[in-house]
């Protein structure tokens, strides 16, 4: 009787050590055994979507699995990026994380910063630009700081949601010419899309988004950009110049994306992963996908990805506290 | 001519053909079948239309909407059972003319007028449409925000029993619509710490629940799911028809023209426009007294008026993003998940999808003839389907359809949470098309609100000072001022 | 089920009221006069006017043989009373337990009690059941790659 228990329990605890020891040994050596979920916290058809669509259909040829791309959408950003925080790290969820990441913990909507994540790779970057409506009066960005100097409060902008990336982008512009961050009132929209339109429309006289999102319209002829807030000039809009060229100032900022996991992933299977993502970014596929739509490339290994992430993080929250949208 | 060639390149994708063939089958099946209704039809497309390009996407969601309210005429016809509530207002004639042996007169009527209805419809949708947009490029937040106010008020026409009850339900919506992080401030409201609350309620998946779950809730509380056995259909459909188009000229225009206007209020869609001009067949009749007996004049007016409906929503809702009925309430969020946002810029850059649209709109209500002739020679088949299997299947649908909008079960919830809501309000004769109103134009009014106020620095003044928004405001002002008139007086007592 | 205006209309008087009471707590927007609680004052006090009219409504039509809330000849019945809670209750179940249990095992549970339910004989009731889910598993996760969750199911069929 007492021997049959026994026996038992030998094979039971022999079955969970086997268990055990398989689990992880399966995971690691062969990752992946089966499709990958890729999630993406904003919804289908976007830029940050065409974009993870585009990598997860480079990876998936690459691993030979497939890779889903599963659309978390709701609360601007916030449910997916929890999404993937929160996964299983076992390689088989990763997604796509953006600059909203080391905005929305500043403004107490979510716990999740980015440290929160295993950096895997950073593949696009688009800064905004300065646009103004196609017939207005301002032929440089000079003629626009003066009209805000003259008449502080007058001018509005807009191009997002209120203490989204373009309204520190114009923030953080008007700090570093030394006004205050709230000398353009801000007019919170659903987006770029309207903003322009609304733009286009006299509702509003700045609209600060990125040059992709804008192009549409200034294509059209009914609007123009004046700047850009980046390093350097943007190869589809040679002829536009920096802020940096134009007002002397240092203020670069822009709106990002990278691949990411949550964290605690598997060295072996991040490491298998940053190759792949590597191998996607240096493809022509991609490179010429993202000239069409005239989205930035840029890389950035899990190390510099996490330098970059803290780096911006440090710079929006001294934005963000500023216009009074961080909380303490 | 570019467009339209980069249009018939888009239409004449066999693809595209196939989900229009597939999606006309589905449309006339759901729409023949009592207690599935067009809307759920719509309802239960989104999840399929995601993963397919615009146009077919599209196509499929007007094929089978068209087609679904044109067939709701054939239980009624043949059991006294209306299909969708578009065919209710003329349910009870169109078995009368069933039972004087006249079937077959009443459902050719019904498929017949249903095309010609649906073809007026939309070649004001085609016209109106681009016109409205050209204009709708100069509105700013001031424009858009007297022209939600407007659309807002068409709940009270929406309610035709109780205007409180239409008001409370619209008031039920925009508090829907306060939920979530996506306002103007970016403030989290009524979201309680819960995560899944940030994005705020899915206004699809809220209609899941009301127009579907309600509806499956109901037939699995109702003792018998069997239906009759159906009347039978066997002579032929179109003999007569060119008769009752020679007859009934002024009808047949009149039930378009008034069909396509409601279509186009917001809200107000194929199922009120049937009901009104069904009473406006009666009222100007010559022969009103044999209204109810098995006439057939009533089912012309209101079986083109249905079908008009269809189309006429598409105006608002391609050119301002307000729905025009509940079926384009779907639409526009199936346009923004297709990143095709509605509003007048979607015509100047997308025009081909635009032209393919109308193409579309075209085609669906000409295969109607066809098609519809199949469905009525195989109504007794399709009656036949035991609903007591369908309307689990259909449950289950609903469950991955809410799952898929954004891959969460909290989404199925949402759905449980508004199913019940949608079958105590109907219960207890409150309107569900309100709901939804609020639930799309809530969110438009208060980022309209805000952001003109911004621009003003707080002056109301703004809201007159461009021309159009001026002459919109005061329109709106006038509505109002109109309506409380009416119901103070409606409220005093009157005097013995 | 039918509820009296006038408790319907209280009820909805009360929702008003919380919300009014919530709006006051949102911050306002740095620099702006109308800020998040604007909208939900605004909508509060439309809400809870036409409650009040719902109301008195109810109250000037009030007679004494005036039922609160009344059930629909369904409520009464064991069986369809039964219908209706199953199918509330196996919604809820999905929604807790598919991520474990996953969408397979649970879409043919949920099936089969249904079928059962509505008088549709067991054999039919399993191989309709088991036929719709795979075709849903196969339409909606093969070809349109929507994720039903795998659960129980994961180390086996993947």
């Amino acid at each position: 009787m007492l021997k049959r228990r026994t026996f038992l329990a030998s094979a039971t605890a022999a079955s969970a050590v086997a268990g055990l020891g398989f689990k992880p040994a399966r995971a690691q050596a062969a990752w992946p055994t089966r499709p990958v979920t890729f999630i993406v916290p904003w919804g289908a058809g976007g830029g940050t979507d065409q974009t993870a669509r585009i990598v997860a259909s480079l990876l998936e040829k690459d691993l030979g699995q497939p890779i889903n791309v599963v659309n978390r959408t709701g609360g601007s950003g916030v449910v997916g990026h929890a999404a993937i925080a929160q996964a299983a790290p076992d390689g088989y969820t990763i997604g796509m994380i953006t600059v909203e990441i080391v905005m929305m913990h500043w403004q107490g909507l979510t716990e999740f910063k980015d440290t929160s994540y295993t950096p895997l790779a950073l593949m696009n970057s688009d800064p905004p630009g300065v646009q103004v409506k196609a017939d207005s009066s301002y032929k440089n960005v000079k003629d626009v700081v003066a009209a805000i100097k003259a008449n502080p409060g007058k001018l509005k902008a807009s191009g997002t949601g209120q203490g989204g990336i373009w309204h520190v982008a114009l923030a953080g512009w008007l700090q570093a010419m030394g006004l205050k961050p709230d000398t353009v009132p801000w007019v919170p929209s659903n987006g770029a899309a309207p903003a322009m339109q609304d733009l286009a429309a006299g509702g509003v006289d700045i609209v600060t988004c990125s040059v992709p999102e804008a192009r549409a319209m200034l294509d059209a002829g009914k609007a123009r950009s004046l700047a850009v807030m980046s390093p350097g000039r943007n190869p589809a809009f040679p002829n536009v110049p920096t802020l940096k060229e134009e007002l002397g100032i240092d203020w670069t900022i822009s709106a990002w994306r990278g691949i990411a996991g949550p964290p605690g992933l598997p060295a072996n299977v991040g490491a298998k992963l940053v190759a792949s993502l590597d191998k996607a970014y240096k493809s022509k596929d991609f490179q010429e996908f993202m000239a069409q739509r005239g989205f930035g490339t840029v890389w950035g290994d899990p190390q510099g990805f996490a330098k970059h992430m803290a780096a911006d993080d440090a710079k929006m929250g001294s934005v963000m506290k500023a216009l009074g949208i961080a909380k303490a | 001519m570019d467009t339209a060639l980069a249009a018939l390149y888009l239409i004449a994708d066999p693809y595209v053909l196939f989900i229009i063939v597939l999606s006309s089958a589905f449309g006339l099946f759901v729409g023949a079948m009592p207690g599935l209704t067009a809307t759920m039809a719509t309802a239960l497309l989104v999840p399929i239309t995601f993963f397919m390009p615009p146009v077919p996407a599209l196509a499929a969601i007007v094929t089978a909407s068209a087609m679904a309210i044109f067939a709701g005429d054939i239980p009624g016809a043949l059991l006294r059972i209306p299909g969708t509530p578009a065919s209710a207002a003329y349910t009870d004639e169109a078995y009368a003319m069933t039972l004087k042996g006249q079937a077959e007169l009443a459902l050719g009527a019904g498929v017949v007028f249903s095309a010609i209805g649906g073809i007026f419809g939309t070649i004001v949708l085609v016209t109106a449409a681009p016109a409205l947009a050209e204009v709708a490029l100069r509105f700013s937040s001031f424009e858009y925000f007297w022209l939600v106010c407007l659309g807002l008020t068409c709940a009270v026409f929406i309610a035709q029993d109780s205007a409180i009850k239409g008001m409370i339900a619209l008031f039920l919506g925009l508090t829907v619509a306060l939920i979530g992080l996506d306002n103007p401030a970016a403030v989290p409201r009524f979201t309680f710490g819960v995560t899944d609350l940030m994005g705020g309620i899915d206004m699809i998946q809220a209609m899941i629940g009301m127009f579907a779950i309600a509806e499956v809730l109901r037939a699995v509380a109702a003792a018998n799911l069997r239906l009759p056995p159906p009347k039978p259909v066997s002579g032929p459909i179109f003999k007569g028809q060119w008769l009752l188009t020679k007859k009934y000229p002024v009808q047949i225009i009149r039930g378009s023209a008034i069909g396509t206007l409601i279509g186009a209020l917001p809200g107000a869609g194929a199922d009120i426009a049937s009901w009104i001009t069904y009473a406006t067949s009666k009222r100007f009749s010559k022969e009103p007294e044999k209204f109810g007996t098995g006439h057939v004049e009533g089912i012309v007016e209101s079986g083109a008026a249905n079908n008009a409906a269809v189309s006429g929503a598409w105006i608002p809702a391609l050119v301002f993003g307000i729905p025009g009925d509940s079926i384009t309430a779907i639409v526009i969020g199936v346009l923004y998940l297709k990143n095709l946002n509605p509003g007048p810029t979607i015509f100047l850059e997308k025009p081909e999808i635009i032209t393919a649209l109308f193409t579309v709109f075209f085609l669906a209500n000409i295969v109607m003839i066809p098609f519809g002739w199949l469905a009525i020679k195989s109504a007794k088949q399709i009656l036949a389907v035991p609903r007591e299997v369908l309307m689990p299947i259909v449950l289950m649908f609903c469950i991955v359809g809410a799952f898929a909008i954004n891959n969460s079960p909290f989404g199925i919830g949402v759905m449980l949470v508004f199913g019940v809501i949608g079958f105590l309000m109907e219960d207890n004769g409150f309107p569900v098309a309100p709901v939804i109103l609020g639930i799309v134009l809530g969110p438009m009014l208060e980022q309209n609100f805000v952001t003109s106020m911004i621009k003003s620095d707080g002056s109301f003044l703004f809201f007159f000072e461009r021309p159009i928004a001026g002459m919109l405001g005061v329109t709106t002002l006038a509505v109002w001022g109109g309506m409380a008139w009416k119901g103070l007086r409606a409220l005093r007592p009157v005097p013995a | 089920m039918k509820i009296n205006d006038l408790v319907a209309g209280v009820v909805l008087f009360a929702l008003a009221v919380l919300i009014l009471v919530y709006a006051q707590t949102l911050p306002p927007m740095p620099g702006q006069r109308y800020g998040a609680a604007a909208f939900p004052t605004v909508v509060a006090l439309g809400l809870g006017g036409f409650s009040l009219m719902l109301a008195g409504q109810g109250w000037r039509e009030r007679r004494p043989d005036t039922r609160w809330i009344e059930f629909s000849a369904w409520a009464h019945e064991r069986h369809t009373r039964g219908n209706f809670v199953i199918a509330l209750v196996l919604i809820a179940v999905y929604v807790l337990l598919s991520e474990r249990i996953g969408f397979i095992p649970l879409s043919i549970a949920i099936l089969v009690f249904l079928f059962l339910r509505q008088g549709v004989p067991l054999r039919r009731g399993v191989t309709i059941a088991v036929a719709t889910t795979l075709a849903i598993q196969l339409a909606f996760s093969d070809v349109l790659r929507v994720p039903l969750p795998r659960g129980l199911l994961t180390e086996i069929l993947w």
